[in-house]
């Protein structure tokens, strides 16, 4: 490594670590390496590289997901969703903690957050599972657990962006993703299963009659047509990823608004305004990450990467291996979007080297950086649901153990077996 | 002057938001016109899907410059946190000295958005057929908000943490 790029890295990463935000950690560290170069007439290409790693049509999607989102949130759909989720899911034992995981995948169809998904189920759930007799860190275990199902089932902001940063097609990235993320779903289910088995969880006293369930499942078809418009937009090659979020987004806003009337006219400004502050927050990460990607670039660090895994002559296997490690890391101490933007096609054009497809890949490396939400020391999403828990950071991670076990054995088998996240993408046509 | 400055502060504030979510609705308007104009009559006028471009980057440079004020930018708290359980002196003294390094990058990148701005003023834009340097004069303007939210939170002028 050069001097330069040692400065350059070094400080990020000892910027961030100080708790710096990521995005102007990216500059900083930029501001340092263009000192140790000397080469001063960097600093304006820097500027520039903010606004252009910004200005493109693929990335307008990021806000335009998070609008609809916002609207359904701010529109009370939820109850609709717990309602059906409750219907399809709660006759089992351990009924409650099913319905969780259970609401978890319907619900990440439609605001595409894991953190977002137990701001709003972690608040439902978690309270009434443990008025129904779960432990506190059992409850917080299952919400956060099934929350990291959201970025993998369409639409997904990390897709979006993915795919924006490379030459991947968001789409394909999404189907690609879809079946891992359902098959996380069953996984789950089926622990939950079996602990219920042995804990003797309780199950969900409600009115099954057909009458009850056609109801429920009523009420939710107009929420549950926003991953439907997505996806059949998008997928059938109707509308861009874009313009697919702007439909969403209008669905949403004509549903709650005009059809539901749980949004007041006057309420729409707030929705409109949160929307706009948090999609800054991942933009500004795209911007800056451009300009430090770009100084990365001037110090051929992607061909450097590229040279080292074709000198480890490591194969397919050895490569997936190393990258997961490398990535589980990663997304132990830095937050998902962060690592896709900085490593993302850095590592993909790497692994492609190795022969694995940059679809294959892309759908791993989702999956593997969600698992990091669920681990410190930065697991956002364990916070989250003990925060809503208060049941201590140590009783949640053992409960949160198994969980994290099950997941990580498929994430295994996804990046062992390509056909599982390329089979639908490939007979979508991608 | 602490009274008419947070009177001013405020104002500035609201403004930044509501410019900010304008943006969004600017832009998914003409994204959503954009699909109905392209199977409505089949063409889609050449500005739509740069103005909403500029609209995102408006928005985003806006709401960062906010998220300045609001401390709400995506960080690893994970120091802070512990160095606030042993010694919130310590703490304090860490977030200033953060708050500055901020303003240094706000600062530089004022400086070079300026630069950047008078650079794009020789383009033209495909669409609207305006000088770039219109859209890009966000540059400047928001980071010299993000340079003043920062300057008040290190002169702990502003309360909000």
């Amino acid at each position: 490594m050069t001097p330069s790029l040692t400065a350059l890295v070094l400080s990020f990463l000892g910027l961030i670590l100080v708790g710096l935000p990521i995005a102007w950690a990216m500059i900083a560290s930029v501001l340092v390496w263009v000192t140790v170069t000397g080469n001063w007439y960097f600093l304006p290409i820097a500027s520039e590289r903010i606004y252009q790693g910004m200005d493109s049509f693929v990335l307008m999607a990021v806000p335009l997901f998070i609008l609809a989102g916002e609207m359904v949130n701010a529109g009370k759909i939820t109850d609709r969703l717990l309602n059906f989720a409750n219907a399809i899911f709660g006759w089992m034992r351990g009924g409650l903690a099913q319905v969780n995981v259970g609401a978890s995948i319907l619900f990440s169809g439609i605001t595409g957050v894991a953190l977002g998904d137990i701001a709003s189920l972690g608040r439902v759930f978690i309270p009434s599972m443990i008025s129904q007799g779960y432990t506190p860190a059992y409850a917080a275990a299952v919400t956060a657990s099934s929350s990291i199902i959201g970025p993998m089932v369409p639409p997904s902001l990390i897709a979006v962006i993915y795919g924006s940063m490379s030459d991947v097609s968001i789409g394909a990235l999404m189907a690609a993703t879809l079946v891992p993320g359902l098959l996380i779903g069953v996984v789950q289910m089926g622990l939950v299963a079996v602990q219920a088995r042995i804990y003797d969880f309780p199950r969900v006293e409600m009115d099954r009659s057909p009458r009850a369930i056609g109801h429920a499942t009523g009420h939710a078809l107009v929420p549950l047509m926003i991953p439907v418009i997505i996806l059949t937009g998008m997928l059938g090659g109707i509308m861009t990823p874009t313009e697919a979020g702007g439909i969403a987004a209008a669905y949403a806003l004509i549903v709650s608004v005009v059809l539901y009337r749980s949004i007041r006219v006057s309420a729409l400004a707030d929705v409109f305004s949160r929307s706009a502050l948090f999609s800054g927050q991942l933009l500004i990460i795209v911007g800056c990450g451009a300009a430090f990607s770009w100084a990365m670039g001037m110090e051929n660090v992607p061909r450097l990467v590229g040279a080292t895994v074709e000198n480890w002559g490591l194969g397919y296997f050895g490569t997936m291996l190393v990258f997961n490690l490398i990535l589980l890391v990663l997304g132990m101490v830095i937050d998902p979007t962060t690592v896709i933007i900085l490593f993302g096609p850095l590592l993909s054009s790497a692994a492609a080297h190795a022969g694995i497809d940059p679809l294959h890949f892309g759908a791993v490396a989702i999956l593997n950086l969600n698992v990091g939400l669920l681990t410190p020391p930065l697991g956002v999403c364990l916070f989250a649901a003990e925060k809503i828990a208060g049941c201590g950071l140590w009783p949640l991670l053992r409960s949160t153990a198994p969980f994290l076990l099950v997941t990580l054995c498929m994430l295994v088998l996804v990046a062992a077996f390509p056909e599982i996240s390329l089979w639908l993408p490939r007979v979508l046509g991608f | 002057m602490t009274r008419m400055a947070r009177i001013i502060i405020d104002f500035v504030d609201k403004g930044l938001r509501a410019i900010s979510a304008l943006c969004l609705v600017v832009l998914s308007t003409l994204v959503v016109f954009q699909v109905i104009s392209r199977y409505g009559w089949g063409s889609v006028p050449l500005f739509t899907e740069e103005t909403a471009r500029y609209a995102m980057i408006w928005m985003a440079l806006l709401a960062a410059a906010i998220g300045v004020r609001d401390a709400a930018h995506i960080r690893i708290d994970f120091v802070p946190s512990i160095l606030g359980a042993v010694s919130p002196v310590a703490l304090r003294a860490l977030n200033v000295a953060l708050d500055v390094i901020s303003l240094a990058v706000f600062l530089t990148l004022l400086w070079f958005g300026i630069d950047s701005m008078i650079f794009a003023a020789g383009q033209t834009s495909d669409g609207m057929q305006i000088p770039l340097s219109y859209p890009y004069s966000v540059l400047p303007i928001s980071f010299f908000f993000a340079s003043v939210f920062a300057v008040l939170r290190i002169v702990a002028l502003d309360a909000r943490t």
